[in-house]
């Protein structure tokens, strides 16, 4: 029997859930094997204490075969755990691609993952494709979004690539069969002892709804400058169905605790409808974050601020008035 | 306590000069004229920790970069804030590394540096942005690694308890020297290195090896030819669009705003 090649998606669940960068990795997959010459399977690889339930779901999300990997050590992530399973698992089927959402817990996995493996990661990627040449390239940001350079790992296998949950889309997939379930207890964690221990869980702060599944989005850098105009921001948004975003620079001066809605390069992709942005200078960082977002309305009071040249609107005023302003009319 | 601790820094462009990056049209390859090199950003935090640490209970931190020989500036500016000694590893043969040529090569400098308890890395780079390297220097050297972490605590016994952020919370986590994390900003602010500092900072030993000062250097793992992944050719990132200037008084723009706004959300 001739084997195909198969690509792998590391199907990562959220509580009991698959997150939804499976189905946009998912989606690129489909697309990348209808550009390659030869025939390729896409595999689903889940890590549970118990993959019963989510199976249920990736059985009919059109990929060939899914992969339960099952271990009572695997029911909250553990780094070391996850990693070697993977990696195992993938040394004793050989994938010809191994793809992983770049999410809290994937950014963490992949890397790990292609050191155990020895092999090559492309990070971040914006796309996969293949080249005139026929060779698999991705593309990747760097210095912050401002580049995009290609990847390739011509030698080593499986070749790794992460993708940051939101930069590809979901795509309607005609499921024509059931895939294949494969349920395997992950024994070589029977004997590992993990030197980490998960002592407690904290639940982050947030200001209601997450940015990167808003229609709209608010976002502040800082030119916003003080409270009261961030509250107003915040009240705007609240209006508009909205979530609110931000810079790195409105958390270094204190105006939000935490990076868990800054939208960026190494924060939240996000593709809303209405992106409106307040005293933001826009930062390759920050752009990147925003560049597939429907229409871009930025208001900054200089004149030549880089974030009109990836603007639909510019506004050169004070972000404050405009904010009381529009809060008058909407 | 006596703790062993090393940072490991990287020299990066500046990433407020980013936007003046370009593109030679026909080479392709990156011009960057004019911007200079700084320590990269998510460094300055991670010796921050370690200082901080020393603070506490009294350490050696050793600094430890992978990268050209210009970049002993950055070394020397990272000894201001308070580390005691550096070593830069430089050589033709180590360039053109990708993340896990480089952790390779920076994990070979810390056994030679160490053995160290704890090794503290900035999350990600500015350039690369990858977060690769500290889970693979980790992972290359058999120690328990762990990235993005935005808390950490030390105890008399050597038990640490460290934060990360996972998705809309934290977990905590127990563990015992030698670690290796990869700290993200949100952990420290950092503190101004003082004249006092830089002063200071000149007389400390900084050290270069070359790859002849390894022995058992595994020359298939470093450099360009060592990496798993190739770079192929840049592109400018294209987030252009042509934007319309609205002018007037506040109320004129809100008005007009609002007239744009509305169809989107499917308003009247
Ligand atoms: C490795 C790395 C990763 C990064 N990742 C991210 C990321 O993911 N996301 C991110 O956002 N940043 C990121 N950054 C930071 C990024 O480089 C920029 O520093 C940041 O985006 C700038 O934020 P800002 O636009 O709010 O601030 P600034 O650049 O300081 O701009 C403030 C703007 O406000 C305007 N302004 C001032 N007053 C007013 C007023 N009253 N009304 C209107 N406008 C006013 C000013 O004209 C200016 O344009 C990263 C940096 C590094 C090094």
């Amino acid at each position: 029997m001739i084997c195909k090649k198969e690509i792998w998606i590391y199907a990562e669940t959220e509580s009991q859930k698959i997150a939804p960068s499976y189905y946009e990795l998912l989606g690129k997959a489909h697309e990348l094997k209808e550009s390659l010459n030869e025939a390729y399977e896409i595999v689903a690889v889940i890590l549970s204490d118990s993959a019963e339930e989510v199976s249920k779901e990736l059985r009919s999300s059109a990929v060939d075969r899914v992969y339960c990997l099952e271990h009572e050590k695997l029911g909250n992530y553990n780094p070391e755990y996850y990693a070697a399973v993977l990696s195992e698992f993938a040394k004793k089927h050989k994938p010809e691609m191994l793809w992983i959402a770049a999410s809290a817990i994937g950014g963490e996995l992949a890397p790990s993952v292609a050191a155990l493996l020895n092999t090559g990661l492309a990070a971040h990627c914006v796309d996969i494709l293949i080249n005139d040449k026929g060779e698999l390239v991705h593309l990747v940001p760097a210095f912050g979004g401002k580049l995009l350079t290609e990847i390739l790992v011509p030698k080593t296998r499986p070749i790794m690539a992460s993708v940051k949950p939101g930069i590809f889309r979901e795509r309607e997939i005609a499921c024509s069969k059931e895939a294949e379930l494969v349920f395997e207890r992950a024994e070589i964690l029977d004997s590992m002892e993990s030197r980490f221990k998960l002592v407690e869980e904290q639940e982050m702060q947030s200001s209601g709804l997450p940015v990167e599944k808003a229609e709209v989005v608010l976002a502040g850098g800082r030119g916003i400058g003080n409270t009261q105009t961030w509250e107003k921001l915040k009240e705007l948004a609240g209006r508009l169905d909205g979530a609110v975003g931000y810079t790195r620079s409105l958390v270094d001066i204190g105006l939000e605790e935490n990076e868990l809605n800054m939208i960026g390069s190494s924060g939240k992709s996000v593709r809303p409808k209405l992106y409106m942005g307040f005293g933001i200078s826009g930062a390759s960082h920050h752009i990147s974050g925003i560049k597939d977002s429907g229409t871009i309305i930025a208001v900054n009071t200089d004149d030549e601020a880089d974030i009109f040249d990836s603007s639909d609107y510019k506004i050169v005023a004070d972000c404050d008035r405009i904010l009381s302003a529009l809060l008058e009319v909407l | 306590m006596n703790l062993k601790i090393a940072v490991c820094v990287k020299s990066v462009p500046n990433p407020d000069q980013f936007s003046s990056l370009s593109l030679d049209p026909v080479s392709k390859t990156l011009i960057r004229e004019g911007i200079d090199s700084v320590i990269n950003p998510a460094d300055l935090h991670a010796i921050e920790l370690a200082v901080q640490l020393k603070e506490q209970y009294g350490a050696h931190i050793s600094l430890i970069s992978m990268g050209p020989q210009q970049a002993q500036k950055e070394l020397r500016m990272g000894l201001a804030y308070g580390p005691d000694d550096a070593f830069l590893v430089s050589d033709r043969e180590f360039g053109g590394a990708d993340s896990l040529a480089t952790s390779y090569v920076l994990a070979k400098a810390l056994e030679k540096a160490g053995p160290f308890d704890l090794i503290i890395l900035g999350n990600e780079s500015a350039d690369g942005a990858t977060a690769h390297v500290p889970s693979q220097v980790g992972i290359i050297m058999g120690l328990p690694n762990m990235t993005d972490i935005v808390g950490f605590s030390l105890d008399e016994n050597g038990k640490t308890r460290v934060k990360k952020r996972l998705q809309g919370r934290y977990a905590i986590y127990e563990a015992e020297l030698p670690l290796v994390i990869g700290v993200a900003k949100d952990i420290n602010k950092v503190r101004t290195a003082g004249m006092r500092g830089v002063l200071g900072a000149k007389n400390k030993p900084l050290t270069v090896w070359s790859v002849e000062n390894f022995e058992d250097l595994d020359k298939t793992r470093i450099g360009l030819s060592g990496s798993p992944t190739q770079g192929g050719e840049y592109h400018t990132a294209s987030f252009g669009r042509e934007a319309t200037e609205l002018k007037g008084s506040p109320e004129e723009i809100a008005s007009e705003l609002s007239n744009i706004i509305r169809p989107i959300l499917g308003r009247e």
